[in-house]
């Protein structure tokens, strides 16, 4: 078990509903991957259409944490309103906090995101702030009271893995005791093991797994692999050298010093 | 009469309205939420609000994401 925010947890995959070939394969892919948090939206309903009930239901029916998000905010203040609309709307203060400051690459605006997360806190959400991998950015995330942080391993959707690992090992460094969460841009299970290596705290994914030819498979897969890199992190992994060693012993080998 | 927009489309709606009148009235959505003109209005408050003309009301329901 680990503590996120308020709560206790087993798994340290948290993954998205979206993009998934159909409901069922989305229900079957979330059991699959182990995860217990399950990030949600919101999405402007007809008001004579009851679609949004037939997800509601399907959410329900897990039982698992849900963590809405403010995908599509462009500013502080759209933020702020959607992540109002998503407490009363999931009965939870937790808001993945997303606020887009570049349409390409879905780059969040820091400038936006710290206002949108002090507005935020001071209101009594727990925010986890989707941001990039900038430092100077986190840094001010936790002044304004972020306790966990989600700084991405590529822009959303990519796959790309992992970009800067340099940039994600100092956060982790340097913020030991913040929760460290990699969303985005994981494309393979070895992406999330990477992660999970460096000593994050756990990973947010969601297309890697619905866009894999076998989401459910590819889900089971990644739990594995978080599993993996956490057990790796906590053993300890070999320090990396320039210079190779033998791993036989030397001492002993039939015709040492033998000239050919 | 005045004229409203739900999610951008244009409804009439009564002078002074309350916003659980014209919800009453105008929706039969599910789980849902409403901003009007960009601020979250909450449920215990729809009593207390009225529309004016020009308002604009999103509506939004549960929806997937990543």
């Amino acid at each position: 078990m680990w503590q996120l925010a308020d709560t206790q947890v087993t798994s340290r995959l948290l993954i998205g509903s979206a993009l998934y070939p159909s409901p069922q394969i989305m229900l079957d892919a979330i059991e699959a991957s182990g995860a217990e948090i399950v990030t949600v939206s919101v999405r402007r309903q007809h008001p004579q259409q009851r679609g949004g009930e037939d997800f509601w239901q399907l959410l329900s029916s897990l039982k698992l944490h849900l963590l809405p998000n403010t995908a599509g905010c462009h500013t502080a203040k759209e933020a702020v309103t959607t992540a109002q609309m998503t407490r009363e709307l999931f009965a939870t203060s937790w808001i993945k906090l997303e606020v887009i400051g570049d349409d390409y690459n879905l780059q969040p605006d820091p400038f936006a995101l710290l206002e949108a997360a002090r507005e935020l806190i001071a209101q009594g959400f727990e925010v986890f702030p989707y941001c990039t991998d900038d430092l100077v950015l986190c840094e001010k995330l936790v002044a304004v009271g972020c306790r966990i942080l989600m700084p991405w391993g590529a822009p959303i959707g990519t796959g790309k893995g992992l970009i800067n690992p340099y940039a994600l090992k100092t956060l982790r460094q340097r913020l030991p005791d913040v929760t460290l969460i990699v969303d985005a841009g994981i494309g393979a299970p070895s992406h999330a093991a990477q992660a999970m290596e460096l000593g994050y705290d756990a990973v947010l994914l969601n297309t890697a797994v619905a866009n894999a030819t076998r989401p459910v498979a590819m889900a089971e897969g990644f739990k594995h692999a978080v599993r993996g890199g956490r057990l790796a992190y906590r053993a300890g992994l070999m320090h990396e050298r320039d210079l190779a060693r033998p791993s036989t012993p030397v001492v002993g080998t039939p015709f040492w010093h033998q000239k050919p | 009469m005045i004229r409203v927009f739900l999610n951008d489309e244009q409804i009439p709606a009564e002078n002074r309205q309350t916003l659980a009148s014209f919800i009453r009235e105008r929706v039969n959505a599910g789980p849902f939420a409403v901003a009007v003109n960009n601020c979250f209005i909450a449920k215990t408050e729809y009593e207390r609000t009225r529309l004016q003309d020009g308002d604009r009301i999103d509506l939004v329901a549960p929806m997937q994401g990543g």
